[in-house]
């Protein structure tokens, strides 16, 4: 039913049979990982809600998962989904909107923040769509064809696009002060 | 190989994803070139700051809010939005007073239904008093909204997702007659029920609340009088309130509430667009 390869396909099986063992053991691989492309799509305060809400979509919807793709690559799909949706839905509301996460550039320089923050705030300011590609090959280390799929888009969208993303990444970081 | 077709090719270069008979003349060109070399040097020196970042690690009890919902989930049988998510359970800590009178005024509207309901069974968890909403909807169709949204979780979304999520095409997708347009889609998390609400505007300004739920949750109305009527086949009860209609049927699969309807030809126009008979 699954690739051969895939390490872990009774698990996956048993969570599609609704197994609450399995379903925790799924999680306990795979959260800090979704943990984490969450902070950097979303921001840490947010992070923790879209990682649970990534979670239930995945056992909710796990009967669709098939052998055409990777559970990995599923779940990025999932999560960047969630994330954008949570993105869009934050800018349709202007109370919420104003609470800029992750970027909250507010009057900080450069100077005055830790690199850590300095990335954060940059990348808040990126289009959600080049946020994503950005973290998903930088952070997650995903291949341009698993890009593709997980973004579902063409090769060459996945070039420009990162093309794009660091290019405008590296102009805000040197706004905010950044020297390479 | 000129700059613009080297800086084209700098990501996939820097991620080793160019093929070989391109490499050489681009890493030709930037031998040459210390424009496009420095442009290289940046894509690297953002992967360093990238993968020399620390991660954060996920709260403790993720797990534990997450198993609640999937028992809620195995309990309803029911495919539902995100709930109670871990942010609203700190913020529900710190309510303002306002919110906590909405909630006491829902949880006494929930002690009147739970008194005087005990044959409708399973509505009985319905905690949201309907009688509230018709009474705060003539005056703000917003703040009716907000006492539902207060009382229960809900997310906005658009048609698409909200389809996604009930896993049924909503009647508000549907086109509605020529004139209306649907302002706001919401997934709310009610008990055992997850319900697709939408606020629309009629030719005429006012506004509309169309409600649609897959399990069998009658819409009470408090102890307002209600009225029988068939309109376009569909047995629906009306309720009367501030010189509008409230509306509730089956359709063919689900349930329909329309509130703030004009009269009984407004329904019939609306239910041929929302709930059109099978073919």
């Amino acid at each position: 039913m699954f690739l051969m390869t895939e390490p872990y396909t009774d698990v996956i099986f048993e969570c599609q049979s609704g197994e609450r063992t399995a379903q925790q053991q799924l999680y306990e691989l795979h959260h800090r990982q979704a943990f984490r492309l969450c902070v950097r799509l979303v921001g840490e305060q947010d992070a923790p809600d879209l990682t649970q809400q990534t979670f239930l979509k995945v056992f909710r919807t796990i009967q669709q998962f098939s052998d055409s793709s990777r559970f990995e690559t599923w779940l990025h799909r999932v999560t960047v989904n969630e994330c954008l949706q949570h993105i869009r839905s934050r800018n349709r509301r202007p109370e919420v909107a104003l609470d800029v996460e992750p970027a909250g550039v507010g009057s900080e320089t450069g100077a005055a923040i830790e690199s850590a923050e300095l990335l954060q705030v940059a990348l808040g300011h990126l289009q959600p769509e080049l946020r994503t590609i950005f973290v998903l090959r930088e952070l997650e280390e995903l291949s341009y064809a698993e890009l593709a799929e997980t973004l579902d888009v063409s090769a060459g969208t996945v070039a420009s696009r990162l093309n794009r993303a660091r290019t405008q990444l590296k102009r805000l970081l040197t706004q905010l002060g950044w020297e390479s | 190989m000129n700059c613009q077709q080297t800086l084209d090719m700098l990501s996939p270069l820097h991620d080793g994803e160019l093929s070989a008979d391109l490499r050489e003349p681009v890493e030709q060109h930037i031998r040459e070139c210390s424009s496009c070399a420095e442009a290289l040097a940046d894509f690297k020196a953002l992967s360093s700051l990238v993968r020399g970042q620390s991660d954060t690690d996920p709260p403790a009890g993720l797990w534990d809010q997450l198993e609640s919902v999937l028992d809620a989930d195995s309990t309803c049988g029911a495919s539902v939005a995100p709930t109670r998510t871990w942010r609203e359970h700190f913020r529900s800590l710190s309510r303002t007073k306002g919110v906590v009178a909405v909630a006491l005024i829902a949880a006494f509207g929930f002690a009147i239904i739970t008194h005087n309901t005990a044959e409708h069974g399973h509505d009985e968890s319905m905690a949201v008093n309907f009688d509230q909403f018709l009474s705060e909807f003539p005056n703000s169709p917003e703040n009716a909204q907000k006492l539902l949204h207060a009382n229960y979780p809900s997310d906005l979304v658009d048609v698409d997702q909200a389809a996604l999520e009930v896993k049924y095409r909503p009647a508000v997708a549907n086109a509605l007659p020529e004139g209306y347009t649907l302002d706001t889609v919401h997934l709310v998390r009610m008990p055992c029920c997850l319900c697709v609400e939408a606020l629309c505007t009629a030719p005429d300004g006012t506004r509309l609340a169309v409600l649609e739920h897959a399990i069998d949750q009658p819409v009470w109305f408090g102890d307002r009088p209600t009225e029988r009527c068939d309109c376009n086949g569909r047995a629906a009860r009306l309720v009367r309130f501030d010189g509008r209609l409230a509306a509730t049927w089956k359709s063919e699969k689900r349930f329909l509430t329309i509130i703030g309807i004009r009269d009984e030809e407004e329904l019939a126009s609306l239910m041929r667009h929302l709930d059109p008979p099978e073919a």
